[in-house]
Formats: structure tokens, C-alpha cells, sequence
């Protein structure tokens, strides 16, 4: 069998339904196996960068493996943003990546780079593919490393003459693969007595949970941990949706941009109780200060997130779901009493501060209204994927997500230019549902070339554009760390976007007037049922982000409004 | 006293790079480092890591390590 055709057939035998990707001359053969075998839909994207946000909003949203298709050289260096992206949130992808004849590897060939040595610290794990006969066996493994533990990005790097080689021999499909991989899984059952007699004792507890929640699928058991527990919680960015943001247990986000209530939650707490977090520097701020009285119980599947930023007094390596239920089981068995009512006094009150009130009188159409907008009108059942800035932390803030993998957005890397691609790999998965894109102006020009794919498959989306017309979080740090010296934030040049659109084949709306917002953006979802529908809405550019953390401070000193 | 890193891995092209990447990703130099295979099994490597005395091997960069696919096993060992 030939080389590319073990490539593809393999990947239908693995249901894999879309593959996104751009063609050159070292995966031209894939391209022709694609082509003759059929069965499996390929995306043909503008850029590679886009390919990787494709796939990996598919596999944000599905939970599936994303798979991204890429020649030598300058297709494989192109695709560099999107692994990493996909690797600081912990999505597992495959990107295959053409090489050039294995015999010219280090000849400076012709559209020759060393894959491998580029993103080794930007995946989980990576192959180059020596031989035909390798490849099914590299491919089985791949798919599994992506998938176990803790999920990533995994590269496959193949050269041109591995995959025009025939096989001769009947080919012979490995069932098991022979992976080492950290099965550490520490669930020991005095660890969880302890931790039971540590949540009975506490006074102030709270549970901090993020984006580990969502990739081990433990959302149901969440919820019935916090019915039996009674605690408060927050999320990271990366864990919004791993529980209704409207459950009255629910704090909303923590951080740099978090609410009032749940960084004071956080920092007075005596016990957090985090499950499936990394403990971000943008979660933390300063770590020396970083909630004085709390002792930290630490649940991950990754061992070297224990402790790495913060000591955690109590941690337990394992699947978020299974030490869950584990919890969930003492908690029935012994009888899990506590009362925490001062606790929830105490929160409540700092609740009453409210954190996201805005100026609402302006005539200006401020960016924090037009997501409560988007919220009344899809009541938090919408998938949104967001670019990064301010519209990012507006809507992490004004939308509350219903659902896990809903939420689709760059946390780690914070990647300007993942919305627009990452919403039609989305829609892709989910054809029937809402899917809607929140950029800026400074974002949606990093990979705006998208609209063209979207033009060519048939991706109904709707675009939001929060148009300030600046590099809005850009300057809003200015603001406040530069004294509003605004170097190099604001864009003089900035194209019509609805006739920019518009002259991709896709409906292009302005929008400055408040009173219609509303209308219009009902009138463009029901459009979305067919057609791609892009809203440049001009926002009030003086607008920041507000709550936020004073930098290198503890979690409890924040700025609640311009000054 | 000296501590250095003892690993096992498997033997092959591009493995070290992984591990050493690990070191130079946190900005730390290498003073000594030995690899090569072990006797009676090729397919396996064994690699000895020392740093320069300002940069103790701690057990964060073991867990790193560990976590490679390609690596089977990693020991502070002490001298
Ligand atoms: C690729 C990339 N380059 C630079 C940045 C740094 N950065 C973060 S937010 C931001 C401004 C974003 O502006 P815009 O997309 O217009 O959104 P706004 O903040 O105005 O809502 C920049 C430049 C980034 N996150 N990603």
C-alpha cells in the first residue's frame, strides 16, 4: 500500500470527518489519496495558522481530535502559532507536516525546515517517519498521546518519500501501542479521607476549578459535588462553562480580570479545593501574597502542575472525574456535615458590590452591552469563540456560558487571530447550532483571509466586531501604566469592514446606533441559518476592563472603575 | 555535595534534544552531561545530567523530564 494512502485510510478508520489543511509539493501525495479515496472532507484554508485554529476549535467543541494537514517549510513554520495555542491549552490535535525526501533531510532542500526541532517546545509529542512501514504504528500512538493524560498538540512530520513509497508485504494493523506514559494516578483512599476531614473542618472553603474540568468531561459530577458541598466557586477563564454561570453557587471567573466576589472569596478562603487548574500567573497575581490563610488541595492529572506555582498542601494525580466521584462517595458514606452560612454572609455581600456595573447612559454603545445583548437573545446557549483583548474579557464576563465547550477561546497564549478560524471549525462540528465570533478590529485583521473559506464551504457564522477602532486592551494598559502615552495602539487605517465583507460574498452590517443593536443582531442570527453575517458595531473606545487586579499585589486588591 | 540527574531513555535520534531542551527552556547551563547505551540493552540510554553549583536539579525539572515519552525513568541521584 502506498505510503500517503495508510495516512488517510487510517484516518477515516479513526472517524476522523474533516481535515484542514493547504497543499504543497511534500504532501502532494496525501492530497492525491485524498482525492482518490474520497470519504474524509478536507478544509482548504487561506493560511496554516488558520488550519490549527480550525481543528483545534473542533476539537475544543467536540472533544474529538482535530487534524491539521501541512507541506514543508514554510506551510510547517506557518502552523507554529496554532500549535502553540492549542499546546498552553491542552487540545489534542495532530498536525501532519510533509518533509522533504528523507535522504536531502539536512541539505537545506528545497522548502526544508527542521519541524521537529521547531516545535518541540510547543508540543506534547512529536514523530519524524523514517519509513512506510512506520507509519500506521506512529499514527495509532499519536492519536493516543494526544488523548491520554493530559491532552496536546502531537506533531507528525513525514517526508515526501515515505509517503510515495509502496508497501509490499500485506500490511499488518497493530492493535496495542507500547506507550509509557505517567500513570502515577495517586487516588489513594487515606488521601481522600483526608481531604473529606479537611472540607468538614472548613470555614471558608472554596472550590476553584478550570479548563481540566472540561477536557475530562467531569461537568456532571461537578455539579453534584457542589449540591453536597454547599461551597462557593470560580473558574479560570479556561473553566467557564464547566458550570451554568447562573448556578447560585457560582462566583463567576478569578484573576486579573475576575469578579469582585470571587477574588475576596479566593484570598479569604482557608481552604480552595482546585480541580483541574494550573494555577496561571493570571489567576494568581502575586504569589507571595497570594491567599495567606488557605490551605490548597490540588487535584491534576499532570504531576508537574502540583506545586509549580503554589505549594499545594493536599494534591491528588488523577483524572478529574474519577477523584471526583471519589469525593462524592465519602461524602455520602460519612455523612458530609458543615456550616458555612457566615461564609455565604460574607459572600454575599461582597456579591452586592457588583463588580460589572457599567455606565449605561451613554449614547454610545458600550462593548459590555452589546454581549449582554448577545446573551438575552441566546439565553447562554450559544457557542462563542473569541479573539483576544478586550472583547475577550467582556465576554468571558457579560456572557454566562450554560454548558461545557462552549466557551472556545485562546487562554494560555492569548493568540489574536484564533476567532474567526476557530468559530468555523465549530460551526463544522456543530452545523445546526449557533455559533458566533467576538473579535476587534486589532484581531479579526490577523486572519481575516478566513472569510474566503468560509465563503467556499459554506460557514454560516456570525461575526461580532467590537469596533474601537484601537488595540483596545493595548491602550487600555497604556492608560494605566504609561500614563495614556498611546504608542503604536491605534489603527489610522482601518478598512470598511462591511464592504470588506461584503466582496467576500458575506452580508457586512454597520452598526452606531444603540436602539437597533438588538434588532439587528436577532435579524443577523436568523440570517446565520444560511449565510455568513458580519456585524462592525462601533463600541465606545474609552471603555476598560473592569474589575482587574492591581498588578504584583495580592488577589484581593483590585480596581473596580476608572479613576 | 552534587546532585545529578540519572536517566534513562530510549535510544533514539532526537530524544536528548527533548531532555536538553527542558534545561536551556529554564535557562540553565549544563555543566557535564554523559549519554550513551547501555550495555547489555542498546535500545536504552542512560544520561547523566550535572549543573553548575548555583543551579540545584530539583525535583520539578525530574517531573518535566519524566513526563517525555521517550524517557523511562529519572533519579536525583547524589555525590
Ligand atoms: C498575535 C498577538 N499579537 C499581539 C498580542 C498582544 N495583544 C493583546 S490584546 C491586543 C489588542 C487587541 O485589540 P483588538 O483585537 O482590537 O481588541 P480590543 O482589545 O480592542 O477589544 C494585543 C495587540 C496578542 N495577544 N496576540
Amino acid at each position: 500500500m502506498l505510503g500517503a494512502d495508510i495516512v488517510v485510510k487510517f484516518l477515516i478508520k479513526q472517524k476522523i470527518k474533516y481535515i484542514f489543511g493547504y497543499p504543497g509539493g511534500s504532501v502532494l501525495d496525501i492530497y492525491d489519496s485524498i482525492k482518490r479515496i474520497g470519504k474524509i472532507k478536507h478544509i482548504l484554508v487561506r493560511h496554516e495558522q488558520a488550519a490549527i485554529h480550525m481543528a483545534d476549535g473542533y476539537a475544543r467543541s467536540t472533544g474529538k481530535i482535530g487534524v491539521a494537514l501541512v507541506t514543508s517549510g514554510p506551510g510547517a513554520t506557518n502552523s507554529i502559532t496554532g500549535i502553540a495555542t492549542a499546546y498552553m491549552d491542552s487540545i489534542p490535535i495532530i498536525i501532519i507536516s510533509g518533509q522533504v525526501d528523507y535522504s536531502l533531510i539536512g541539505n537545506d532542500a528545497f522548502q526544508e525546515c527542521d519541524m521537529i526541532g521547531i516545535s518541540r517546545p510547543i508540543v506534547k509529542h512529536s514523530f519524524l517517519i523514517k519509513n512506510t512501514s512506520e507509519i500506521y504504528k506512529t499514527f495509532k500512538k499519536s492519536f493516543y498521546i494526544a488523548t491520554s493524560g493530559r491532552h496536546g498538540p502531537v506533531v507528525i512530520d513525514i517526508p515526501k518519500n515515505v509517503l510515495s513509497n509502496n508497501i509490499k508485504k500485506k500490511y499488518f494493523f497493530i492493535k496495542k501501542n507500547n506507550i509509557k506514559l505517567n500513570k502515577k494516578e495517586t487516588v489513594k483512599k487515606e488521601k481522600i479521607k483526608k481531604i473529606f476531614k479537611k472540607l468538614q473542618k472548613s470555614k471558608k472553603p472554596i472550590i476553584y476549578v478550570g479548563g481540566g474540568i472540561i477536557s475530562s468531561e467531569s461537568s456532571k459530577y461537578l455539579l453534584l459535588l457542589l449540591k453536597k458541598l454547599n461551597f462557593p466557586i470560580t473558574t479560570s477563564l479556561m473553566g467557564l462553562g464547566s458550570i451554568s454561570g447562573r448556578h447560585e453557587q457560582c462566583l463567576g471567573m478569578l484573576g486579573m480580570h475576575g469578579t469582585y466576589e470571587a477574588n475576596m472569596a479566593m484570598h479569604n478562603s482557608d481552604i480552595i479545593l482546585a480541580i483541574g487548574v494550573r494555577f496561571d500567573d493570571r489567576t494568581t497575581n502575586n504569589i507571595s501574597k497570594y491567599c495567606p490563610n488557605s490551605e490548597i488541595i490540588h487535584i491534576d492529572i499532570d504531576p508537574t502542575s502540583i506545586s509549580k506555582t503554589v505549594k499545594s498542601n493536599i494534591y491528588i494525580i488523577g483524572d478529574a472525574k474519577n477523584v471526583i466521584k471519589k469525593i462524592i462517595k465519602i461524602l455520602e458514606i460519612k455523612k458530609y456535615k458543615n456550616n458555612i452560612k457566615k461564609w455565604w454572609e460574607k459572600i454575599q455581600s461582597w456579591r452586592k458590590i457588583n463588580s460589572l456595573k457599567y455606565k449605561k447612559s451613554s449614547r454610545k454603545i458600550k462593548p459590555q452591552y452589546v454581549i449582554e445583548t448577545v446573551w438575552k437573545i441566546t439565553k447562554g446557549n450559544s457557542y462563542i469563540a473569541s479573539d483576544v483583548g478586550q472583547h475577550q474579557m467582556f465576554t468571558a464576563l457579560y456572557y454566562s456560558f450554560e454548558k461545557p465547550r462552549q466557551w472556545i477561546n485562546s487562554g494560555g497564549l492569548g493568540t489574536m487571530g484564533f476567532g474567526l478560524p476557530a468559530a468555523l471549525g465549530v460551526k463544522l462540528a456543530f452545523p445546526k447550532k449557533n455559533v458566533i465570533c467576538i473579535t476587534g478590529d486589532g484581531s479579526i485583521q490577523m486572519n481575516i483571509q478566513e472569510l474566503s473559506t468560509a465563503k467556499q464551504y459554506k460557514i454560516p457564522i456570525l461575526i461580532i466586531n467590537l469596533n474601537n477602532s484601537v488595540l483596545g486592551m493595548v491602550r487600555q494598559w497604556q492608560d494605566i501604566n504609561y500614563s495614556s502615552r498611546y504608542s503604536q495602539s491605534y489603527m489610522k487605517s482601518l478598512p470598511n469592514f462591511s464592504k470588506l465583507v461584503k466582496s467576500y460574498g458575506h452580508i457586512g452590517i454597520r452598526v452606531h446606533k444603540k436602539k437597533e443593536l438588538y434588532n439587528i443582531i436577532k435579524y443577523a442570527l436568523k440570517k446565520t441559518k444560511k449565510e455568513l453575517v458580519f456585524l462592525d458595531i462601533e463600541v465606545d473606545a474609552s471603555e476598560h476592563v473592569y474589575p482587574m487586579q492591581i498588578k504584583g499585589l495580592g488577589m484581593n486588591n483590585m480596581i473596580l472603575k476608572k479613576c | 555535595m552534587k546532585k545529578i540527574l540519572y536517566i534513562l531513555l530510549e535510544n533514539k535520534s532526537g530524544v536528548l534534544s527533548r531532555v536538553i531542551g527542558l534545561f536551556s527552556q529554564r535557562g540553565y547551563n549544563i555543566k557535564k552531561i554523559k549519554a550513551k547505551p547501555l550495555k547489555n540493552n542498546k535500545k536504552i540510554s542512560k544520561v547523566l545530567i550535572e549543573l553548575y553549583k548555583y543551579k540545584n536539579i530539583n525535583n520539578k525539572i525530574k517531573k518535566q523530564i519524566f513526563k517525555l515519552i521517550n524517557v523511562l525513568k529519572v533519579k536525583i541521584v547524589k555525590k
